[in-house]
């Protein structure tokens, strides 16, 4: 039923003018599953996202996209199955909603790259989908920070990808978007797409995400469900101490909390 | 305005360019300081009776029409290119510095007395000139290498390095020549279209039609660049290759444009912005419609500059800025 769509196995990344580098690191992202890689700034999350995207290259070990080595699939073959996010995505040219979206189908049309009927409608759906129809028309530029952010989801939606590479996709958003933000992966994947998401709220990867990858310093701490990730223990291992863990009121999920005694709050009483 | 862009609307949008920049092509060769007869030439042209102006059209205007068209439309596509992947509204054919290394070029070969050679098809200014361009295309291709391609940011910032560097190697040949020389000098940094006959065209078309159709090629790419290299490499460009192709694509035709016409300022950074107000951002649209504006406006500034002063000319440099800059100021204000 879950099938290993994207897997890195030992894959480790050194930049060329940088001492940090990722340790070899292995993980696969499923069908059926969304992943929320998590860690503090620095872990390497966005490293590791880049590197299952193939933006980067690995220094060593190897990066598997549905069956066939990474290095072997051309560009356009890639983007037609995997679709990536980067964390700022912006543009000092004014495109609108509607031409950014359309922007998606690069990989699948040839030439010029026109759009026809059926392209259209694949933007259009999109377009619903991200709730961003009635942005069509404005300039992407001009949009707020979550509006964008729902803009490019779409666009990259427009590729049809299998697997789903998202660096912090709601990190500009309102609680409500964000929470239709996953509700919407939440769907992707019961149609059978892969995400992997990196974000810092670690309270919407534990009601969202399937499995959590915890990272910290350039290496892979763990990884297991949210009920395995989301205690004091492990979450201290790679955050240090501050955050309290609490059951959410009426889903069977762990939530964080800062710890105010911990952390050099308010205090207690306050 | 273009939202999403149809074949349909594409081939409208570039007929109507066309139109303008036909019409503009068409009218300007048999208008100057001597209006000619359109009949005669027609009847010079088509039915063998040889006159005056038929030979004026055929050996003076049309290729000097010709060149200005070539050339505009040139600058204009590569301005277009390079502020997409230089990610800088200000960038145009210049700024790469290539144009400095062909003014050192062509002010060397003007400096050296007798230096007046004929290599191959070239002229001995244009010659120099065009290894000057080439000179600063290596260069710049040099020292821009990375092993993860090449970075656009060094381009930039070597290009305009180099630009100061020709710069004041061009005032120090300037410091050290006879001063009348200073006057060519002087009248090559203005920028000028003045050709008789094909030749020039014919041996600089091989530099400009593959630079052109290099970065032509790209144009559905850099939509997918201008929201930077790793978004742009996600769906599913070769971003290296792209930025590889614009490069020594720009750099072939601005040193074809350079070497035939001197530096010619203001069409390579105004006509892809005076596009994108009319047209959108498209560069599917942008790239072929700014050959054809471009084309057309310095066809146009080749119009008055050799009309305005008749019997002598004005460099063309000067009218493109005069006539641009207002008229791109005014593009600004209507859709403020």
């Amino acid at each position: 039923m879950t099938q290993e769509l994207l897997t890195l196995d030992n894959a480790t990344y050194q930049y060329p003018d940088n001492p940090w580098r990722l340790e070899p690191c292995s993980l696969a992202f499923k069908s059926g599953e969304v992943k929320a890689v998590i860690g503090p700034n620095g872990s390497g999350k966005s490293t590791l996202l880049k590197l299952a995207a193939h933006v980067i290259k690995p220094g060593s070990g190897k990066v598997v996209l549905d069956g066939r080595e990474m290095k072997s699939i051309s560009n356009r073959e890639r983007a037609k199955v995997l679709g990536y996010l980067p964390q700022h995505v912006q543009t000092h040219l004014d495109y609108t909603v509607g031409e950014v979206v359309s922007m998606g189908r690069f990989a699948r049309l040839r030439g010029a790259g026109f759009l026809d009927s059926n392209d259209l409608a694949i933007v259009e759906n999109c377009l619903e989908q991200t709730r961003t129809t009635h942005l069509k028309d404005r300039s992407f530029t001009n949009l707020s920070g979550g509006e964008r952010q729902r803009v490019v989801l779409a666009s990259v939606l427009a590729q049809e990808p299998r697997v789903l590479l998202l660096d912090e996709p709601t990190s500009a958003m309102d609680m409500h978007h964000e929470v239709s933000f996953f509700q919407l992966l939440d769907q992707l994947v019961k149609g059978g797409m892969a995400v992997g998401v990196v974000t810092h709220d670690l309270n919407i990867a534990s009601v969202f995400a399937h499995t959590l990858t915890l990272m910290r310093d350039g290496a892979i701490v763990q990884e297991g469900s949210p009920r395995q990730i989301i205690t004091p223990e492990v979450l201290g291992e790679a955050y240090g101490p501050g955050i309290e863990v609490m059951q959410h009121p009426t889903l069977d999920v762990p939530v964080v909390f800062p710890a105010p005694g911990l952390a050099g709050g308010k205090g207690e009483g306050a | 305005m273009t939202r999403i862009l149809t074949s349909r609307q594409f081939y409208g949008i570039i007929a109507i360019y066309a139109i303008g920049a036909g019409a503009v092509f068409f009218v300007s060769p048999f208008l100057g300081g001597e209006t000619l007869n359109m009949t005669q030439v027609m009847n010079g042209l088509f039915h063998n009776s040889p006159n005056v102006d038929a030979d004026i059209f055929l050996y003076h205007r049309l290729p000097r029409v010709l060149l200005a068209f070539i050339v505009g439309g040139a600058l204009g596509v590569v301005g277009a290119a390079l502020q997409v992947v230089l990610k800088n509204v200000l960038a145009e054919p210049y700024i790469l510095g290539i144009a400095g290394g062909g003014a050192v070029g062509a002010v060397a070969a003007i400096s050296i007395p007798g230096m007046f050679f004929q290599f191959g098809p070239f002229t001995s200014t244009q010659f120099l000139s065009l290894a000057g361009c080439m000179f600063c295309i290596a260069g710049l291709y040099w020292l821009a290498q990375r092993p993860t391609g090449i970075s656009m940011n060094t381009i930039l910032l070597a290009g305009v390095t180099f630009n100061i560097l020709c710069g004041a190697a061009i005032l120090l040949i300037r410091y050290l020549v006879n001063p009348h020389q200073l006057v060519a000098m002087d009248r090559w940094m203005m920028g000028g279209l003045d050709v008789v006959g094909y030749q020039d065209l014919v041996s600089l078309t091989p530099f400009l039609i593959p630079g052109l159709l290099m970065v032509f090629m790209q144009a559905n790419a850099l939509n997918q660049l201008a929201f930077g290299e790793d978004m742009a490499h996600g769906r599913g460009v070769d971003v290296q290759r792209v930025q590889r192709m614009v490069f020594l694509g720009a750099g072939l035709a601005t040193a074809a444009a350079v070497s035939l016409a001197g530096p010619i300022g203001f069409v390579g950074l105004v006509i892809p912005h005076a596009v994108r107000r009319l047209s959108g951002y498209d560069h599917r649209v942008v790239l072929p419609a700014s050959f054809l504006l471009g084309g057309g406006v310095l066809t146009l500034c080749d119009l008055v500059a050799r009309t305005a002063v008749h019997p002598t000319e004005m460099p063309v440099g000067i009218i493109t800025a005069i006539i641009g800059g207002p008229v791109f100021l005014r593009i600004l204000l209507v859709k403020k």
